[in-house]
């Protein structure tokens, strides 16, 4: 671990001493978060309280050519200050055909919310399902992805894209064998309904081939956001509606254990630099027919610049299994940016 | 001119339609309806494709020069809007879908559009219009650039959301436009050397109006020459520079930073010592601070079109001077006007 952090104390060196002369064109766009938390987690009879640095993310992106370009995102984790890659990968931009193809460990698009990391989401946890399906961070594998647009007469945006990776890591497949590949499909829409009111919606699916006695796991996805934000005032108000779901059908022996999770999420911007939420939040678990938790959370969030974001969250935790059985939680994050902050995807 | 996919498209629908035809007498028929169905969208692609040149541009103001060098050549479009703040402009997949066909992409640079050009630009897969294509024309090539900070990088932040290579709103200095016209052509030409003549023409014809425009612009302008107002953004010192008004502050203190109360009091105060009585300000902006202060002045808040289009009945570059230099003059002269009605008591 040690010598993984010098390694980018190296690296930032490089870069900052490039900074200083004639290289700087050929400095990558360097940008670093910070994700600062104190939280409260409490029920009937504890109160757990603390401050928490979850991670400092580094990004260093840049076109390599005409054709291609790359991003890492290197997160340091305290307090054991582990280093973890958390995407790695190369895009070739124009491949013949009008493919897109990307190559390394990146967030594959299984629905929407998983796309963007941590830090940068609406939220200070990420929605159940995506933790209890894939992992605490979310859907993160390393693999290839090849995409292309549907051309279509109406000028629509219909985008596909495979997937092959290696996913054995990830808590849906972890019992299948690792030599197993999945393949993941989606197909995302969009539409503008007018100049201020748009709609994306797209459907996911994922599955491992049979482990070493014949099981599948499958799992399906939709997702569907709603955004409403007027060209003349869009930076002053806008509103958005969010949903996600996932349907698991895993093979063990003898029968099949299906699960399923979804979120709604919505967030109204009254002001310049306010933003208020909610979620509404369900998840089985991938190796349990029975097990399910909700939650249930009010968000405000305030943007004192582009480079902070100030959040609030009230949460209240179900569960029918493990103890607590219920429980509240409170969040007071702060995210900081130095550097670039990538283009805003939409 | 997107060959390639209109007619691959067809012919595999065509094709799939082909095999599940049964009927041995409705396939001949058939097979001479969709053989000249064939030819017909083989000719609608060609003619499509052979008579204009697509033009992608970030903002009207790009559209409607590249308009005029392009002429009857090309069809055009701007992503943002004139009356949209085009530093913040969604990235939405519908643009990539335009930028997909587009045979040549023009944008201001700098960093005005660097929070969504690039998403757009990447995910249109299309390798004419990226970055070092033929059909890719960064307009602000040549432009000599106002305010370019000269601040330890690592401070740069401190100063708010500030343009890090210089101001990039150069198109409000109609001068520029004769660069920003240069540059389309030179873009024109790359990817249709064969009109060269005709994109010259326009080109010299479009130059020549802006002189006379410009003339008459600057005397419209020469009874105010140094008159101060205060802006709500830093988006007009080329437009400040060419026509010889004094910008004295900004509503906002720092770029993109809310002003706070003991800003809005001392705005007030300088503008009462210097009578100072009109802020200008972008549609894209709320005018609720600017609006309390010129009530405490007893001055006004004028909207300026920041781009083409901005305001009702811009329709073209011509028109943004015309309509912001009349709605400058009224301001002035209504309150010259109050002066000497005050003077004469
Ligand atoms: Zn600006």
């Amino acid at each position: 671990m040690l010598i993984h952090r010098y390694i980018i104390i190296f690296v930032l060196t490089i870069n900052i001493s490039w900074g200083q002369t004639t290289f700087q064109g050929m400095n990558p766009n360097i940008g670093v978060i910070g994700d600062f938390s104190y939280q409260i987690h409490s029920n009937d009879v504890d109160l757990d309280r603390g401050f928490q640095f979850s991670e400092v993310e580094i990004s260093f992106r840049m076109v390599l050519d005409p054709y291609a370009r790359a991003d890492f995102f290197i997160a340091v984790v305290p307090p054991e200050e582990a280093v973890e890659l958390e995407e790695g990968f190369i895009t070739l931009l124009s491949l013949p055909y009008s493919f897109q193809a990307r190559v390394g460990h990146f967030r594959p698009s299984f629905g929407k919310f998983n796309l963007t990391h941590p830090p940068e989401t609406p939220l200070a946890t990420l929605p159940l399902f995506l933790g209890n399906f894939f992992g605490e961070e979310g859907l993160a594998a390393t693999g290839v992805s090849l995409s292309a647009l549907i051309p279509n007469p109406w000028d629509l945006y219909i985008e596909w894209n495979i997937d092959i990776l290696n996913g054995e890591e990830l808590a849906s497949f972890k019992d299948n064998a690792p030599e197993d590949f999945l393949y993941l499909l989606h197909l995302k829409n969009f539409f503008d309904v007018s100049e201020n009111h748009s709609i994306e919606f797209g459907l996911s699916t994922m599955m491992t081939k049979s482990d070493a006695s014949g099981h599948e796991t499958r799992l399906y996805g939709a997702d569907f956001i709603y955004r409403w934000k007027p060209l003349i005032f869009g930076r002053y108000r806008s509103f958005t509606l969010q949903s996600e779901t996932i349907i698991s059908r895993k093979e063990v022996e003898n029968q099949n254990i299906n699960s399923f999770g979804w979120f709604l999420f919505l967030q109204y911007q009254f002001s310049k630099r306010w933003f208020a939420g909610s979620l509404y939040d369900y998840s089985g678990l991938p190796t349990s027919g029975d097990d399910v938790e909700r939650r249930i959370s009010a968000i405000l969030s305030f943007w004192p610049s582009e480079f902070q974001t100030i959040k609030l969250q009230l949460q209240k935790s179900e569960r029918n299994f493990s103890t607590p059985r219920s429980f509240i939680s409170v969040y007071f994050q702060w995210t900081f940016i130095i550097g670039a902050h990538g283009a805003h995807k939409f | 001119m997107d060959l390639y996919h209109r007619s691959s498209w067809c012919a595999q629908i065509l094709e799939e339609t082909n095999v599940h035809k049964t009927n041995q007498n409705m396939e001949k028929g058939m097979n001479f309806f969709w053989h000249h169905l064939f030819v017909v969208f083989v000719f609608a692609t060609l003619l499509s494709g052979k008579s204009t040149i697509e033009v992608v541009t970030t903002l009207p103001d790009l559209r409607e020069i590249a308009k005029e060098i392009g002429g009857e050549k090309v069809s055009v479009f701007s992503i943002a809007k004139g009356y949209q703040d085009p530093h913040y402009v969604d990235a939405k997949p519908s643009y990539i879908i335009k930028l997909r066909k587009a045979d040549l992409f023009i944008q201001v640079g700098l960093d005005l559009e660097v929070g969504w050009v690039q998403t757009l630009l990447e995910g249109a897969r299309n390798k004419k219009i990226l970055w070092g294509g033929d059909g890719y024309v960064n307009a602000s090539k040549g432009v000599t650039l106002l305010q370019v900070p000269n601040i330890d990088p690592t401070k740069l932040r401190a100063e708010g959301d500030i343009h890090i290579y210089g101001n990039p709103h150069y198109w409000l200095d109609p001068e520029n436009a004769k660069i920003i016209a240069e540059n389309i052509y030179i873009g024109l030409v790359r990817i249709a050397p064969d009109d060269e003549g005709y994109f010259q023409e326009n080109k010299r014809q479009f130059i020549s109006r802006l002189d006379q425009e410009i003339s008459k612009w600057t005397l419209m302008m020469e009874p105010y020459g140094g008159r101060k107002i205060i802006a709500f953004h830093n988006s007009w010192p080329y437009f400040e520079n060419r026509f010889g008004i004094q910008i004295a502050g900004f509503v906002e203190p720092k770029v993109g930073i809310s002003p706070s109360p003991k800003h809005i009091k001392s705005t007030i105060d300088s503008m009462k010592r210097e009578n100072i009585r009109i802020i200008i300000i972008s549609p894209y902006y709320s005018k609720k601070i600017p609006e309390r202060i010129a009530k405490e002045v007893g001055g006004v808040v004028v909207e300026l079109a920041p781009s083409v289009e901005g305001m009702i009945g811009i329709s073209n570059y011509f028109d943004l001077f015309d309509y912001n230099l009349r709605q400058l003059i009224d301001a002035f002269k209504k309150f010259d006007d109050e002066k000497s009605a005050g003077s004469g008591d």
